[in-house]
């Protein structure tokens, strides 16, 4: 008997047009309304004892009833694992733009969750930064969207900021110690440099005395010999 | 006792934000389950978790009473997975689970409801297969069996939340059992 019965998808194999496909299969019996009502128990005892006993004289019916129950054993192996916790919350003192709120929101998270923090995590949380809905005006979960990735927009260019600012802080910074070290060492140069100058002038002095004390040999008098004599 | 949707839903309205926290952890497991069922990945079903409940707070002053908390939320859940799968399909032509992204989303379920090895590798086997069965329906259907499998609705709650006739929702799930019946003895015949 299960040979009569042509499956829908045999012949159709797509989507779309299997609505009627049904109807032909069950030409000889039209009950398909009551064998679904006897599945799913939603008929009176008196039906389903008349359904009963129609199901022990239509092979169709009775095989297709078998079919579906093993087709709902199936359905049945499939559960639900995780189930996600929505919440909401009233965050104290939160500033008034929704913008705001969210960007007050996100520094709650850690850097490097923010990026991908309020897709999930914080969804739930934007149920309490949405007013009520008595006829206000309505965010749609497109604009929740879009709102998000603004603020996380604006939080990592934030985060950007911060960071080239700090590495102009750190090189400005550096560039100040280095200056003062190569002035330190300047200044510390220089006063070697004018301690050797003064200390050569006094050499100098000393040996420009010497050497016009010989230099003056050649053809001059030295000081205290002759010169007075000679003048 | 527990206070009802409803008056949860009062008491957020009127300034108590944190009421909604008992709202959320009422439904959060319901909404995570079908939009995982409905996407086949944890991650979307995840996001669409928490989109469809912020949509809700913000909305929450529009929430007509005629219908349930239930229905009402359901119904965002599925519009947020409709709208994902829309765009996801502009962006791409690519299968919506592969199968090593099958594969690796599949978790090991734990084995504190003692099941031995050999039956929960056994297990696994079947999630897989049903997985990919799911995926590959139309949305249309996949959407009535995974609001009757695995949320227990009604056929009446289906039809409310889906707005179709009952009549639509029962020929729905006859067509995606039937498809589904089809793929997995073909899968398992490719095994
Ligand atoms: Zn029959």
């Amino acid at each position: 008997m299960n040979k009569k019965i042509e499956r829908p998808d045999k012949k159709a194999g797509e989507i779309g047009q299997i609505g009627q496909i049904g109807e032909i299969d069950r030409a000889g019996c039209d009950r398909k309304g009551d064998l679904i009502s006897f599945l799913y128990e939603e008929m009176s005892d008196e039906e389903n004892r008349e359904f009963s006993r129609h199901l022990t004289e239509c092979a169709l019916c009775a095989d297709e009833v078998a079919g579906f129950r093993r087709v709902r054993e199936d359905l049945g192996a499939w559960e639900t694992g995780w189930v996600p916790r929505t919440e909401v919350v009233r965050p104290a003192g939160l500033p008034a733009s929704l913008l705001d709120k969210l960007s007050s929101l996100l520094l709650l998270f850690p850097v490097w969750a923010r990026g991908m923090a309020l897709t999930a995590l914080a969804a739930g949380l934007l149920l309490a930064l949405l007013p009520m809905g008595r006829g206000d005006e309505r965010v749609s979960p497109d604009e929740i969207d879009r709102l998000v990735r603004e603020a996380v927009a604006r939080e990592r260019q934030q985060l950007e900021n911060d960071y080239r600012a700090r590495t102009v802080a750190f090189e400005e910074q550096s560039q100040r110690e280095h200056d003062a070290r190569i002035e330190a060492v300047a200044a510390s140069c220089k006063a070697n440099l004018n301690d050797l100058r003064r200390s050569l002038r006094a050499e100098m002095r000393h040996g420009q005395s010497i050497r016009s004390y010989f230099a003056l040999g050649d053809g001059y008098d030295l000081p205290g010999r002759g010169a007075g004599e000679e003048r | 006792m527990d206070p009802s949707d409803d008056q949860i839903i009062e008491q957020t309205l009127g300034g108590e934000t944190e009421a909604f926290n008992l709202l959320v952890r009422r439904w959060e497991r319901q909404i995570y389950g079908l939009s995982l069922r409905l996407t086949g990945r944890e991650e979307e079903a995840r996001d669409i978790c928490q989109e469809t409940f912020i949509a809700a707070y913000r909305n929450l002053g529009k929430f007509r009473r005629e219908a349930s908390f239930s229905s009402w939320i359901y119904r965002i859940a599925i519009n947020a997975c409709h709208t994902r799968q829309r765009r996801q399909n502009q962006r791409a032509e690519i299968p919506i689970v592969s199968n090593e992204e099958a594969d690796s989303n599949i978790e090991l379920a734990s084995d504190d409801r003692g099941r031995s090895v050999p039956e929960e590798l056994e297990r696994d086997q079947r999630a897989r297969l049903v997985r990919k069965a799911l995926q590959a329906l139309p949305p249309d259907l996949r959407q009535v069996i995974v609001m009757k499998e695995y949320q227990d609705l009604t056929f009446a709650e289906i039809g409310e939340i889906l707005d179709i006739p009952v009549s639509t929702v029962k020929s729905r799930l006859y067509t995606g059992l039937g498809q589904m019946r089809a793929r997995l003895e073909r899968l398992r015949g490719v095994l």
